[in-house]
């Protein structure tokens, strides 16, 4: 029965390879490609160079400790582990028994942890003596809380829908507080005072939150263990901790399907309204809400002002999905800060990397403008305003929020310790400017390079795929060249401080202007599908 | 009120796959012309392009004298369009939707969205997202919105569809009221009992080109059907014979 599996897996992985070879085949795909690989062959040389080390026991145990509370809370919100709607279509029917669907999930689900630990060692690479032994350790881990989290989901079959109900309010709490306390953690770390693993070291090493936490504290043990002996003995425990919870996960054959049925519809729902609308609300299964959360204020909102209030009323309802990704966005994006300020980098060099991943987060969790609109084209075209209108309206919000986040980043930066005050208010008063022709670059490249649905519509994705991503990144910086290359050129001529900064925005003004434009023009012509 | 001149449309790279091929039919303050084809005939580009929607790839469409193409703004203060499948702004309430339009034509007056709501059967769900509507529901908030600000061209794309005995009634009796009111209506509808029900003109298209327009007595006489035969024979007769296209009908060039 696991062979007819692993034939079955072996199909899928090979007709997903050809697809990917297929897709490599358009000039644009492939460029989208390159540049990922681009950008992290760059980043792996970078982390190559210089010393090693420096990287204590303590970041890398919160680290563990929060993958482990994170995917033990994911335990909680599913009443039956989570399949792919074609697994429950063709598989749940098929004659296997719930452990070998089990099997089958983990099949797909392994997999999956290596990319995260591969990820978090680009980004702590130089600062780790011992990176294989990090990555096998986070691997090993990765898979203990794994087992746990799909044991959970289908214990919880076993108990009553309101229970379940509860258990899954508690789950979302406990992953909530976890990312909160994981980035209060961050920014007491990238503080002036030195940090909290003066907190965390002891209560690292107390048996109880060894315990509770085991997996994490067998990695940092595995990672940063002493001797030959003691490695081996954390590795010992690893992988004892994950071949455990896999019996503990196959033993019962407890018959899930029915309740994994309903769990799999229901996430499938979410995930499909989260990429028309950015929503985290059960639409289909009866949602409502109180009407005018957001008051239709006719002074304010009248017009292509309706569209602003549009996308408000979306925000205001999206919160729950936009929170976290903000605050993933936030734990991601500190740590760079701490990295580069005891580089030779200015304050100001050292904030635009930070500025730009934010950015880039905050971009994909607010992106309420044309970009969610593809579908809605028509609608919007039939309303009586101007294009250029239309699209401005768009773009209001999440250029507002967008610049909001900058400046809060920037603000911290500052109060971390950047000497560079005026530095850093320069950059505050440019980012408005470029943060408009980034989001102007943001629709244009989904408009331009998404893949395309089935019937011809780009996809609802506000993000689009990983190389349109990539290409937007590249856009932002090209983007930015022109501004501060003037701006630049005649400082270094001038040693003035105003009109060059004048004259780069002048040059960003114009960019603006020409791209804006050139959106205006794609909305007007995009052809809506064919109909009859 | 609706004036279409030698509309013509073509989609693909190269403008190959033509749409829509010289079209040409007018439609006066209270009629209501049934638009009826096969799949592919061109009903709804025709529907858009006047919509403002889509640009025409020749051809002139009025809307009250304006042109479409060259006063979209007043034109479009003046029309609404129904589509096939709406699709509503999923996280906004059906009261909020009904909102969202108001301040996008920046009425001051115009229909009573509760009286609208009541009327449809969507007063209990007015504080129900979009999102969870069914398809009937979504169907009757776009007529809703579509009435908000008393259109004096109303088009719609396949009403019926979706909606319950009850609301195909309703739908029906509000097509009848606008027109009643003096707007010219365009319904383009597979459903060819309600064409035949509600529309006093028809114009019957297949591949993107007008093949009769006329009165239903007009094109029966076109069709050589006795005067009994329903819209549905006589759809089947002028679709199915080999009739050259553009066979300019009993009511060609007559408005």
């Amino acid at each position: 029965m696991i062979a007819r599996l692993l034939r079955l897996l072996l199909l899928k992985q090979r007709a997903w390879l050809r697809h990917f070879v297929r897709t490599l085949r358009s000039p644009r795909r492939a460029l989208g490609v390159l540049a990922i690989l681009a950008l992290v062959g760059f980043g792996a040389w970078q982390s190559s160079r210089g010393a090693r080390g420096g990287l204590s026991r303590e970041p890398v145990a919160a680290l563990g400790a929060m993958i482990f509370v994170m995917s033990i809370a994911g335990g909680f919100v599913q009443q039956g582990p989570r399949f792919t709607p074609a697994d429950v279509d063709f598989l749940f029917p098929a004659p296997f028994s719930p452990r070998h669907l089990l099997v089958w999930r983990l099949f797909q689900l392994w997999p999956l942890t290596l990319p995260f630990s591969l990820f978090m060692l680009l980004m702590l690479g130089a600062r780790l003596e011992r990176p294989l032994r990090f990555v096998v350790g986070m691997f090993l881990l990765q898979v203990t809380a794994l087992h746990l989290q799909l044991l959970i989901s289908v214990l919880l079959t076993r108990i009553g829908e309101a229970m379940a109900r509860q258990l899954r309010g508690a789950g979302r709490t406990v992953a909530t507080m976890t990312l909160l306390g994981a980035l209060l953690y961050v920014v007491f770390a990238i503080s002036e005072r030195g940090g909290i693993g003066q907190i965390v070291a002891p209560l690292a090493q107390a048996p109880f939150t060894r315990l509770l936490f085991f997996p994490a504290s067998a990695c940092v043990d595995f990672v940063f263990g002493e001797t030959p002996a003691a490695s081996a003995f954390a590795l010992l425990r690893l992988m004892l901790g994950a071949a455990g919870t896999l019996g503990l996960l196959l033993l019962p054959d407890i018959d899930f399907r029915e309740e994994s049925v309903a769990t799999t519809a229901r996430v499938a729902r979410l995930l499909a309204t989260r990429r028309r609308t950015g929503a985290t609300v059960d639409l289909e299964s009866g949602g409502r809400a109180r009407s005018g959360a957001v008051p239709a204020a006719p002074i304010l909102f009248r017009a292509s002002g309706a569209i602003v209030w549009k996308n408000l009323l979306m925000l205001v309802r999206s919160w729950k999905a936009v929170v976290p990704s903000l605050l993933i966005g936030l734990l991601l994006v500190l740590p760079i800060v701490l990295a580069t300020r005891n580089t030779s980098l200015t304050p100001v060099a050292g904030a635009v990397a930070p500025i730009m991943m934010i950015t880039m987060f905050g971009s994909n969790a607010l992106g309420f403008d044309l970009r969610r609109e593809t579908d809605r084209l028509d609608q919007l075209r039939s309303l009586p305003l101007a294009p250029r209108s239309i699209v401005l309206a768009e773009l209001l919000l999440p250029w507002a929020l967008a610049v909001t986040l900058q400046e809060g980043l920037i603000a911290i930066i500052a109060l971390a310790g950047g000497s560079d005050r005026s530095g850093l208010g320069g950059l505050a008063l440019a980012m408005p400017l470029l943060t408009f022709v980034w989001v102007v670059i943001d629709n244009l490249a989904v408009f331009l390079f998404a893949a395309k649905s089935p019937a011809g519509a780009a996809r609802g994705s506000i993000s689009g795929s990983s190389p349109v991503q990539m290409l937007r990144a590249v856009g932002w910086f090209v983007a930015a060249i022109p501004g501060v290359a003037v701006w630049r050129w005649l400082t270094l001529r001038s040693g003035s401080v105003v009109w060059p900064a004048a004259a780069g925005a002048a040059v960003e003004i114009a960019l603006a202007l020409a791209l804006f434009a050139l959106l205006v023009r794609w909305y007007e012509t995009k052809e809506v599908e064919a109909g009859e | 009120m609706i004036e279409v001149e030698h509309f013509s449309k073509s989609y693909g790279s190269a403008g190959k796959e033509k749409a829509v091929d010289d079209l040409s039919f007018a439609v006066a303050p209270g009629d209501i012309l049934g638009l009826v084809g096969p799949n592919g005939a061109g009903k709804t580009t025709t529907l858009r392009a006047i919509a403002g929607i889509l640009r025409p790839g020749a051809g002139t469409l009025r809307v009250a004298g304006l042109d479409v193409v060259k006063q979209p703004i007043e034109a479009k203060r003046l029309l609404a369009l129904v589509p096939d499948t709406p699709n509503p702004y999923e996280l906004l309430t059906v009261r909020e939707h009904l909102e969202f339009v108001r301040l996008a034509y920046d009425l001051r007056d115009g229909e009573d969205p509760d009286a609208l709501l009541r009327r449809f059967e969507l007063a209990g769900k007015s504080d129900e997202l979009c999102g969870a509507l069914s398809r009937g529901m979504r169907q009757k908030l776009a007529i809703c919105c579509a009435l908000l600000h008393r259109p004096r061209v109303l088009l719609l794309d396949e009403p019926l569809s979706g909606l319950d005995p009850h609301g195909t009634r309703v739908m029906r009796d509000a097509i009848l009221q606008v027109a009643a009111a003096g707007a010219a209506v365009i319904v383009s509808s597979h459903q060819l009992e309600l064409v035949e029900r509600v529309c006093n003109r028809v114009l019957v298209m297949k591949r993107g080109r007008k093949v009769v327009e006329g009165t239903l007595e007009q094109i029966r006489a076109f069709a050589a059907l006795s005067a009994d035969a329903s819209l549905e024979e006589v759809f089947f007769r002028v679709v199915d014979a080999d009739v050259p296209p553009a066979a300019a009908g009993p009511g060609d060039g007559a408005a």
